[in-house]
């Protein structure tokens, strides 16, 4: 079977020198991907690319078999939360949802009020989102990457500015969505969040992506995947 | 197409659920009432008769308020979405992006449009409560205001091609405001050039009201209109397709 998210080769560089070299790595269905570095490692860079934000200098990414140079369909796939989400704060919860399910026909009113409930949002669904906390802001950029009904979903740092409850909150909904088979890329650089929520790890940095391993071998490994991080990029615990 | 379909569905959301927008329409019914009654009671102002009322609404909005209002949605459509991260909520969906520009572009006319036909009725209100339009003028002020589209076609794309140089929305709208000011310039101090510009078309509408429609001129002005909206267009794309965000 094709793996959900194949990218290959990835290099991009910006003009200040930064950038990503060839990142390659592969998704399986039903993995919860973590992708960890510091910040300014090159996550959002590769993210961006892979969602059609921004565009490679050599690579490719082959979603579901689908190349996301060739067509725009491939995107339907995906589902995505890069860097803080992209809420019109003008409109309510609900017309944020309904702009973006209008785009796949299939999606319909029940599906906005399933993801509004899960997210803990239907109580304010019709309140302006300008009148938002940032954790209720942060569910709608989840309810919003989720509510295509995508084969994989990008969160890019989804517990960023987050109290402990609104960190909790979004760790359970990412894993009960992997349980019904959605695929998930998630960055962050925090290696506890990525420990508690993913059952793969790549470890990235100065755009580099040092390993790819299972969760279950960095911790046979190492014990934390702290210390496994600090071993793969060459630094001990003492010196951070 | 389905996706285009969609795109201006929710392009046109998105404007008009904007507060200033709406305010928009409302401030511009209340100038049509306004120099209406002005007009109606002060026996007519300098170029603003009664009997004439929705032509001379027309002539306002179609050389001053229009462009400013299309140079406003376009920097909010395009600008604004693009320094706030919204722009993300469009450009990862299964749209491509030229199908993005077009029905931005779209959803920008609609609201012209809606603006047309809001001063259109108020003006021929107006016009025949107070004796002064004739109804047998209903189909020329009507037909008037229909060709009125076509001229701020290629505005509305030369606005988008500097949206995508632009920075900021403030830097969009006043590179626009001034662009279009020195092309309207160029053409009252080169009257030669005028008639190559786009911007002398804005009162078009006139050739259709004549006793005598001079089709040739029609034609080439449509010729002339959308060679500068497929230009302008292009660059745009240009622009567009190649953003990184």
């Amino acid at each position: 079977m094709a793996p959900v998210l194949e990218v290959n080769e990835l290099t991009k560089t910006y003009k200040n020198g930064r950038g990503i070299m060839d990142i390659s790595f592969e998704i399986e269905k039903g993995d919860i991907f973590g992708l960890l570095g510091p910040n300014g490692s090159g996550k959002t860079t590769t993210m961006k690319i892979i969602t059609g934000l921004s565009y490679a200098d050599k690579g490719s990414v082959q979603i579901l078999g689908s190349s996301l140079e060739e067509s725009s369909k491939a995107l339907k796939e995906i589902g995505c939360l890069i860097e803080a989400p992209a809420i019109y704060d003008y409109l309510t919860a609900r017309e944020n949802l309904k702009i973006a399910a209008n785009y796949y026909a299939e999606i319909k009113t029940p599906r906005i009020d399933d993801m509004l409930t899960q997210t803990g949002l239907i109580k304010y669904a019709n309140e302006k989102v300008k009148n938002f906390s940032l954790g209720m802001k942060q569910r709608l950029g989840l309810a919003l990457a989720l509510v295509s009904k995508p084969k994989l979903v990008i969160l890019d740092e989804p517990t960023n500015g987050l109290d402990i409850e609104g960190t909790v909150d979004i760790r359970e909904i990412i894993m009960k969505q992997a349980k019904l088979g959605i695929t998930f890329l998630v960055s962050s650089h925090i290696s506890h969040e990525i420990e508690l929520m993913c059952n793969k790890v790549g470890i990235i940095k100065e755009g580099k992506l040092l390993n790819v391993t299972s969760m279950k071998n960095a911790l046979d490994e190492c014990e934390t995947l702290e210390k496994y991080f600090l071993k793969h990029v060459g630094r001990k615990k003492e010196e951070v | 197409m389905n996706e285009i379909r969609i795109g201006i569905i929710n392009e046109n959301t998105k404007l008009f659920k904007r507060s200033k927008y709406k305010i928009l329409l409302i401030c511009i019914g209340i100038l049509c009432i306004a120099l209406g009654l002005i007009s109606n009671f002060t026996g007519g102002l300098i170029n603003v008769s009664l009997s004439n009322l929705p032509l001379n609404i027309l002539s306002i909005l179609t050389n001053i308020l229009i462009p400013l209002i299309v140079f406003m949605a376009v920097a909010d459509l395009f600008v604004a979405e693009q320094e706030n991260g919204t722009i993300k909520a469009v450009i990862t969906r299964p749209i491509s992006r030229n199908e993005i520009l077009i029905s931005k572009m779209v959803s920008i006319l609609i609201y012209v449009i809606s603006i047309l036909i809001i001063t259109f009725i108020i003006g021929l209100v107006m016009g025949i409560f107070f004796g002064r339009t004739q109804v047998i003028n209903i189909p020329e002020i009507f037909i008037a205001y229909v060709v009125s589209i076509l001229p701020i076609i290629p505005t509305i794309f030369l606005s988008i091609l500097i949206s995508q140089l632009s920075k900021s929305s403030s830097s969009s709208v006043m590179l626009s405001v001034l662009i279009y000011i020195i092309i309207m310039l160029s053409g009252i101090i080169f009257p030669s050039i005028s008639s190559m510009l786009f911007i002398s078309y804005t009162n078009w509408y006139k050739l259709f009201i004549g006793a005598q429609m001079p089709i040739k001129s029609i034609l080439i002005i449509v010729g002339l209109l959308m060679g500068y909206s497929l230009i302008f267009f292009s660059g745009a794309y240009a622009l567009f397709e190649k953003k990184e965000y």
